[in-house]
């Protein structure tokens, strides 16, 4: 089955996937169903107006590479106020999954 | 912060590299389409089956550019621009409602604008150029010498109680005397012009801390009553005009009223020192004043000095006061014919707040405010219903794009926006309308005064703008909510008239009130109007309209009474022989001269205090006194027994209930001998229409009496306008001695200009405002009726398809237009009956509570709804049944 995305998530788990390593847009998709075993469809065309959401607020930056496969593909590599930005947004998602969660575990 | 900073510079780049970008992205997509075929095809599908899978996971690419590019754009001020195009272009569509709208912005905020440029000054600014205003204040005095008599305060004070106030009090920084300006002959010969000079004490520009625009301004050396030369520091608004702002002119010779005087500095331009009144050149007190007024100028004289005062900081100005009430009451030595008790209080500089009475025109500027603020209401009352009427019939066009899917907020920013639109070209034709106005206005209120700023000042700019775009947003905010509420279903089918039937009660409701503002309005105008009427038909008890009183002056005063007596002779020759004069006599002083008094007493009983002119027979019928009864005085008196003329009300409070003819009174010393009344002549006034009328006389004399200095008045009697004569006059005589220094001419109309001058005012400007009022109101009762006529097309040709003949449709539309206006009436009947307390006090023998302001705002008011509802009730009788049935 395929699960609609939290809505403004996608930039969190975009730079998520870049603070591993540097990422074409097809290898952040892969990345993103592979980890989340396949839960996680989106539809990959809309990556790249979050990409450059990430980019315009200088959370990444972007550069023409080569890869293993010798295409040219634009690698994003993430930058110090990605970095912070992703620990804001993990700790505030966090904190508000904790909080669902224990709404949801009351007994009744 | 940053963040936001970044991205804007992100958006900035990516709009000059727009094309590249779009390429990038385009590469972006295509690699990752290849990767994903690349991917599907290693999974063993066909090449076919690969890219369709791939264009699956990749999504819509048109879409994603779209939202790529929102990431790139300004997209909230692109919206913006777009709906300011497309508001742009309605107005464009819809000329005539986009003037009436913009014309009802400016002639509302114009207004306002135009008053806010003369009482800017008045109420809310302290003079020009004054360092630190809040610490100075002008000294007032209360002098009671009746305590059964309220008195105001005033500004005047003697020297004596300034230079105490200088050395005792504490609480003062510096006391500072000076003088009011007064007319001053610049150089010599009658036809030197004249200028308003002011005696200021030494230490006056530096206490105020002014710095000169050129020059300096006094030292203490200028400041000594032994200075070797007078030195004088003239306004830039004379350095201007008679020496062509040339630096020069510090070092310059004036000759002021025969002072010698040198150029020391030049005042900085809209300096009037801490009145309205502007000086063109000031003088040091200490060293002019033994000169100009009398050698011991500074012993007790009159209370024709003023004073300026900078408190000590911390000092409150209420403690102020009373140490200063004490040293005046404890003055060891008191002023001849001494107040029994003086009350000092400290008075704003700011003309608006002063503690001492104010001048008229400035008590009608403030009314005018109020005025202002009236057509600026029924302005928008205007507005708001124009943009109702028009929300109503743009309802299906914004019911078809709700339902298209625009989002309500930015329909109703859409609607703002044109409303914007409309304030900014409002507030622009406001502010030319505040320029001209303004200019007018101030030249017709104050036309003496010298203003330091322009008319449109960034105050005015500001003004201007934020009342436009406050009133705009008002007129359109809830019509804008309300329209984009509507049910889209309903809205669409066409016929339904739940909308305009809500509306119509708010439409009528603004109209009555612009009606009702109109009423207001006009009955100020009226009552103005009236009041100035009653004040030129006012009898003074002369014919003030047909004479004209000269004096002469030499260059240093020195005839005696016999050589001013053949120097008046001469004059009354010369003018004679001129056309257009029908009589000439001499006099010792005349009416609203500002007149003594002398004490009145009947045998036996001491009656209080009576002017008292001297007549010779023939200046009876020169300044035409009006007899009640009784007999003129006939040259055969004036050699017998002495006689008297009284006015009426000597005659009513001397000898109450009894014939005055035939009395006899004894004016001034006991010794006098008691004079027969033979005669009561009407009543005369001293200096202005409002005072109460005194007790007055004349005493018949052989010969004009010129006992006092300076006296001696030439008194001419014309057949016409006595104004046209004024030319011709002052060529006859202005050669009559190679001394004269002075010709005064002057008609006796002139004299009572001060009374008139803010009645002019008050007529002009509420006669103006209530123009603008009823305009707008016309237009706006237009608007609803063709309107409303439009909306009742289908009724009305129901109604013609029974049988009403265009005339009962014609009723019909009236009906509705005088009944709107009916209630306006009522309203601004009853709202000016209640507001009229607060022209009361400034109008003159006019109660605004009186018929006739009423009747003709109702006259003017029921013409003005009939023209208003011609045309609508034109269309209403050619409505044809066929076609209006049709159309439903």
């Amino acid at each position: 089955m395929r699960d609609e995305l939290l809505p403004g998530t996608l930039d969190m788990l975009i730079l998520k996937a870049i603070s591993l390593a540097p990422m074409h847009g097809y290898a952040i998709a892969q990345h993103l169903r592979q980890v989340s075993k396949q839960v996680l469809q989106i539809e990959e065309g809309s990556l790249y107006p979050a990409l450059q959401r990430v980019l315009a607020s200088g959370w990444a930056k972007a550069e023409w590479r080569e890869t293993p496969t010798r295409r040219r593909a634009r690698y994003y590599t993430i930058t110090a106020a990605g970095r912070r930005q992703l620990g804001d947004e993990v700790a505030s998602f966090q904190r508000m999954l904790g909080a669902i969660q224990r709404v949801l575990r009351t007994q009744e | 912060m940053l963040a936001f900073l970044r991205s804007l510079w992100f958006r900035i780049r990516s709009r000059v590299h727009r094309r590249s970008l779009e390429a990038e992205l385009a590469d972006e997509l295509q690699v990752h389409r290849e990767l994903l075929e690349d991917d599907a095809r290693r999974s063993g599908l066909s090449d076919e089956e690969a890219r369709r899978i791939a264009a699956v996971r990749l999504g819509n690419r048109t879409a994603i550019r779209e939202r790529t590019r929102d990431a790139w754009s300004f997209g909230f001020l692109e919206a913006v621009m777009q709906d300011a195009r497309y508001a742009a272009r309605f107005l464009r569509r819809s000329p005539g409602f986009t003037a009436v709208a913009v014309i009802s912005l400016a002639l509302g905020i114009g207004a306002n604008a135009a008053v806010f440029t003369v009482v800017d000054r008045l109420l809310l600014r302290p003079p020009p150029h004054v360092v630190d205003a809040g610490n100075v204040y002008a000294v007032n005095v209360r002098r009671v010498y009746d305590p059964t008599k309220p008195r105001p305060f005033s500004t005047g004070m003697m020297f004596p109680e300034i230079f105490a106030l200088q050395e005792t009090a504490k609480s003062f920084a510096a006391v500072v005397p000076y003088m009011s300006p007064g007319l001053w002959r610049l150089g010599r010969g009658p036809d030197a012009p004249r200028i308003k000079g002011s005696m200021v004490a030494g230490d006056f520009f530096s206490v105020l801390g002014v710095r000169p625009a050129a020059g300096r301004f006094f030292s203490p050396d200028d400041a000594r009553p032994d200075a070797p030369e007078h030195a004088a520091v003239i306004s830039h608004g004379f350095w201007e005009r008679h020496f062509a702002g040339a630096p020069s002119a510090i070092g310059a010779w004036l000759l002021l009223s025969g002072v010698d005087v040198t150029v020391i500095g030049v005042a900085p331009p809209g300096f009037t020192g801490v009145e309205m009144d502007a000086a063109d050149v000031w003088v040091p007190l200490e060293s002019v004043a033994p000169i100009r007024i009398q050698p011991n100028w500074n012993e007790w004289e009159g209370y024709g000095a003023k004073a300026v005062v900078r408190l000590n900081d911390g000092v409150a100005p209420s403690t102020a006061d009373a140490e200063a009430t004490l040293i005046l009451r404890r003055l060891p030595e008191r002023p001849p014919l001494a107040p029994a008790e003086e009350t000092v209080r400290l008075g704003s500089v700011i003309p608006g707040r002063a503690v001492a009475e104010q001048p008229a025109e400035v008590k009608v500027s403030t009314r005018l405010v109020i005025a202002a603020a009236l057509v600026m209401l029924a302005a928008c009352a205007n507005l708001a219903n124009l943009l109702l009427v028009r929300a109503l019939t743009r309802r299906r066009e914004i019911a078809l794009r709700l339902a298209v899917g625009i989002s309500r907020q930015r329909l109703v920013g859409q609607l703002v926006l044109e409303s914007l639109i409309i304030a900014g070209l409002g507030a622009g034709a406001a502010l030319l309308a505040a320029k001209w106005g303004g200019a007018a206005l101030r030249s017709l209120v104050f036309p003496q005064m010298q203003w330091a700023t322009g008319t449109v000042d960034a105050r005015v700019f500001l003004f201007s703008i934020v009342c436009a775009v406050v009133v705009a947003l008002l007129a359109t905010l809830a019509p804008a909510i309300r329209m984009t509420r509507s049910d889209v279903a309903l809205a669409l089918r066409s016929a339904s008239p739940q909308l305009a039937m809500s509306t119509g009660r708010w439409r009528r409701g603004l109209l009555a009130l612009q009606v009702a503002l109109s009423v207001l309005l006009i009955v100020g105008a009226a009552a103005f109007g009236q009041s100035l009427r009653r004040a030129y038909e006012f009898d003074m008890g002369v014919d003030v309209d047909r004479v004209i009183v000269t004096r002469l002056f030499l260059e240093d005063d020195s005839l005696n009474s016999a050589g001013r007596r053949a120097m008046l002779d001469e004059a009354s020759r010369r003018a004679r022989g001129l056309p257009g004069v029908e009589r000439v006599s001499i006099a010792e002083s005349v009416p609203l001269s500002g007149n003594g008094v002398t004490r009145v007493s009947v045998p036996g009983r001491d009656s209080g205090f009576s002017v008292v002119w001297s007549v010779t027979p023939d200046l009876q019928e020169t300044l035409g006194f009006r007899l009640v009864r009784g007999r003129w005085i006939q040259p055969q008196d004036v050699r017998g027994n002495p006689v008297v003329l009284v006015t009426e009300t000597m005659a009513r409070r001397l000898w109450p209930g009894m014939e005055a003819v035939g009395q006899c009174a004894r004016f001034g010393a006991d010794s006098s001998p008691c004079r027969e009344v033979i005669g009561v002549i009407c009543d005369l006034r001293t200096r202005s229409i409002r005072e109460e009328a005194p007790m007055a006389a004349l005493l018949a004399t052989p010969e004009p009496e010129l006992r006092r200095e300076l006296s001696g008045y030439l008194v001419v009697r014309t057949i016409g306008d006595p104004r046209t004569l004024l030319p011709q006059l002052h060529s006859a005589l202005r050669d009559i001695r190679a001394d004269l220094s002075t010709v005064e001419i002057r008609p006796l109309a002139q004299l009572l200009d001060t009374d008139y001058r803010p009645l002019r005012l008050g007529t002009a400007m509420f006669g103006t405002f209530a123009l603008l009022a009823v305009v707008l109101a016309g237009v706006g009762l237009f608007g609803i009726l063709a309107f409303s006529v439009a909306q009742r097309t289908g009724e009305l040709g129901i109604r013609s398809a029974l049988g009403a003949r265009s005339g009962d449709l014609v009723r019909l539309v009236v009906a509705e237009g005088l009944g709107i206006e009916a209630v306006g009436l009522l309203l601004g009947g009853l709202a000016s009956w209640y507001a009229s307390v607060a022209v009361q006090s400034l109008l003159f023998n006019t109660s605004v509570r009186a018929v006739v302001p009423f009747v003709s705002a109702a006259v003017l008011l029921a013409v003005v709804a009939l023209c208003a509802s011609a045309i609508p009730a034109w269309r209403a009788s050619r409505v044809d049944p066929a076609i209006a049935l049709r159309a439903e």
